[in-house]
């Protein structure tokens, strides 16, 4: 450290410890403004608040170097600042949303799949289908077309199944297994999930995990780097067995539908870490091409218990649908969700609006370029994906 | 000459996009005057120049219209169901508003109680450049002085968030980051044993939330702000689609600053290193409605902001803090 620095440290101190014995605020300000002007690290000095710059701080400083000396520790009051490493960050709590808990395989057969968090998996019925194969997109630039392929999963996608409800009582014991064995018949017949949570919490494998299910559709998501169209492939699709009623409120599962929710969740983000803010639900990525408007599927509009299940609140996520796409709602949309999309319809709003405004056009004129620059990624997609567009 | 009369000469004066305050000291504290930065003209007649002198309503008559300036413009604005007029827009004189200067002129000589005395300083609050941007107020800055200067007053002007240190962080000898989030701007400043090291401004505050509201409800942007100062707070759970759509705009508002925050203050050079956390100040009307600060905390610890924050608070007063602050200044130089 050069003796320069090294006397402008000790300034720094002395100035504060004098300050601190000033009572009056104004004359402690007064006095501050004199004594700090020269503290600033930088050698540009610049605008008004520099014009004392010069002798005063040298004479305050050397007045009080002996009274410092002896009583202060010396620290490094103007060196630059160091950032926090990940590490540090995450030991602070910073990035506690972004790490991965530690659950592992434990034991592995045919029929079951156990894990160290406490989930298990009943593999007996898990089919094949596609492998999973995916095209990514610049989600700061969607006209810069297909950038990549790619295999590895990115999230989830969270479904109800819709399908017939009975009382959940230990009266129905029979009719409720008699449903939940046809059920996953179905959708299994139908490659629709990769998982199927049903209404005793017990967690179905239905596709393998390393192949797409048909679970999205036409559907919309972006994480910070990427755009990601028709998530069959590159989002996992777990449903809950359950019913959508629409509005706030209403949608519910069982206490051992969230608790297995939850397990199942974290195996998978620890397993293919995947971003807490790429687990989302149906109605947040379902998309309509034919009309452009968002929510072609509504399960999981409202009500999803993303805090029971370890996640943060995406519900409050502006809808790339909206605002990398160009697609639109509608006021049935609105009122079959709830007031937790409508804020998430806001933001997005807003965002696009902004962009608009950077680009100096129009926000109706800035979603038609998004239209058509969807409808030119989504044919790219037809034309190089072996089954077509991912649907 | 004694201090308490040196005193009674200096006036702090936050010139903000939607409100003008000034502050004053006297034997008992502070002493405000505020006065809404707006103004709304109606055709000239003798019957409503007679009501509004015998109301008592600030206005002039000029080229067959009758300016109400101020506050008073918002009640009439609200009566004729028109919207109000702004001499400022973004955190500077607006430019598409031919009258803007005279009526700054008027306004603030309502706020200060009349034109200066001889000797009367006025220290009076600039924005900062927005984030990235070289400084470029020197238009602004000299309109406001010369303005000034017309109505009698002595003017240097300061960084609204360094105001807001001044204001409110004594106790860390002011050694913090203050914000003033207000119409048009949200100003920052980082200031170090007073001297500010790092500002910047985001052009997105209340007038942002009440226009986007408004489109989004239908409703008039002057409504909206009514509705937000006088019975919003912000937690998420709303009664109506209205107050859900302005708490949705303003925690969009409050994503932007917050990763302003993170890009002005990870871009930054020369910083000195701070031997503890810092506190960080919230001050303006936009952050005024309960709930504001938890929100804004809960927002800026979940990112990744490189500066240890010991505690975010909210000024005494949100509304006159930065006038408070711009006050202390003039009087540091007296």
């Amino acid at each position: 450290m050069g003796s320069a620095r090294k006397s402008g440290l000790l300034a720094a101190t002395v100035v504060d410890w004098r300050a601190k014995r000033i009572d009056d605020p104004l004359n402690r300000l007064r006095y501050l403004r004199v004594a700090a002007v020269d503290l600033k690290p930088s050698a540009a000095l610049r605008g008004g608040e520099w014009r004392y710059a010069g002798l005063a701080v040298l004479v305050i400083a050397a007045a009080c170097y002996a009274v410092a000396h002896l009583t202060m520790p010396r620290r490094s009051a103007l060196a630059p600042v160091r950032r926090p490493s990940p590490v540090e960050r995450a030991a602070a709590g910073v990035e506690s949303a972004g790490r991965f808990a530690d659950v592992w395989l434990v034991e592995q057969n045919a029929e079951r799949e156990e894990y160290s968090n406490g989930l298990q998996i009943d593999c007996r019925l898990a089919v094949s289908n596609r492998p999973r194969t995916y095209a990514v997109f610049d989600a700061a630039r969607p006209d810069r077309g297909l950038i990549e392929w790619r295999k590895d999963p990115v999230g989830i996608v969270f479904h109800t199944t819709e399908s017939l409800q009975v009382p959940f009582e230990p009266h129905q014991n029979r009719i409720l297994m008699h449903i939940t064995g046809g059920l996953i018949e179905y959708v299994r017949d139908k490659r629709a999930y990769h998982f199927l949570v049903d209404r005793f919490g017990r967690v179905h494998s239905i596709v393998r995990e390393g192949d797409a299910a048909n679970h999205a559709g036409h559907s919309v998501w972006a994480d910070d780097n990427w755009l990601y169209l028709n998530l069959n492939d590159s989002f996992f699709g777990v449903s809950f067995e359950a019913q959508t009623h629409h509005g706030e409120g209403s949608t519910s599962i069982t206490p051992a539908q969230t608790h297995a929710g939850t397990l199942l969740v974290e195996m998978l983000r620890a397993r293919y870490h995947l971003p807490a803010h790429n687990c989302v639900t149906h109605a947040q990525v379902s998309v309509n091409p034919d009309n452009m408007q968002i929510g072609y599927h509504t399960d999981w509009a409202a009500n999803f218990p993303f805090g029971d299940v370890g996640l943060p609140d995406n519900y409050a996520r502006p809808l790339p649908g909206l605002y990398l796409c160009g697609f639109v709602y509608d006021r049935s949309y609105v009122a079959s969700t709830g007031p937790r999309i409508l804020t998430a319809i806001g933001l997005s709003e807003a965002r696009l609006g902004e962009v608009a405004a950077r680009r100096h056009i129009e926000a109706a004129s800035y979603r038609e370029y998004l239209q058509r620059e969807y409808r030119k990624n989504i044919k790219a997609l037809k034309k190089e994906t072996p089954q077509g567009d991912g649907v | 000459m004694t201090d308490t009369t040196k005193s009674n000469l200096a006036i702090g004066l936050d010139v903000g996009t939607s409100r003008i305050v000034a502050a004053r000291k006297t034997e008992q504290g502070f002493e405000y005057g505020s006065q809404l930065n707006a103004f709304l003209t109606v055709p000239s007649s003798r019957v409503t120049e007679n009501a509004l002198k015998k109301e008592g309503v600030p206005h002039t008559v000029e080229d067959n219209a009758i300016w109400i300036h101020g506050t008073e413009s918002q009640r009439f604005a609200d009566l004729l169901n028109s919207e109000i007029r702004r001499p400022m827009r973004g955190g500077f004189l607006n430019s598409g508003e031919p009258a803007s200067v005279k009526v700054m002129s008027e306004i603030i000589r309502l706020a200060t109680g009349g034109g200066g005395k001889a000797g009367e300083n006025v220290c009076f609050t600039v924005a900062a450049p927005p984030l990235g941007a070289e400084p470029s107020l020197t238009w602004h800055e000299a309109t406001m002085k010369q303005v000034l200067g017309d109505l009698g007053f002595q003017s240097r002007a300061i960084n609204e968030g360094l105001a807001v240190v001044y204001s409110e962080l004594v106790d860390c000898n002011f050694t913090g980051i203050g914000i003033s989030c207000g119409g048009g701007l949200c100003n920052v400043c980082f200031a170090y044993l007073s001297v500010p090291m790092l500002s910047f401004s985001v052009p997105k505050a209340g007038d942002f939330i009440d226009a986007s509201a408004a489109a989004m409800s239908g409703e008039r942007a002057n409504r909206i702000r009514i509705l937000k100062e006088q019975a919003f707070h912000i937690n998420g759970r709303q009664p109506n689609q209205l107050l859900q759509v302005i708490d949705v705009y303003y925690d969009d508002m409050i994503r932007t600053l917050v990763a302003a925050l993170n890009e002005g203050f990870q871009n930054a050079k020369n910083l000195p290193q701070l031997p503890r956390a810092i506190p960080l100040v919230l001050s303006g009307g936009t952050a005024a409605p309960k709930g504001f600060r938890d929100r804004f905390e809960q927002i800026l610890r979940e990112s990744h902001f490189p500066i240890a924050i010991s505690d975010v608070r909210l000024a005494a007063d949100p509304l006159t803090a930065t006038a408070k602050g711009a006050l202390m200044a003039a009087l540091s130089e007296m």
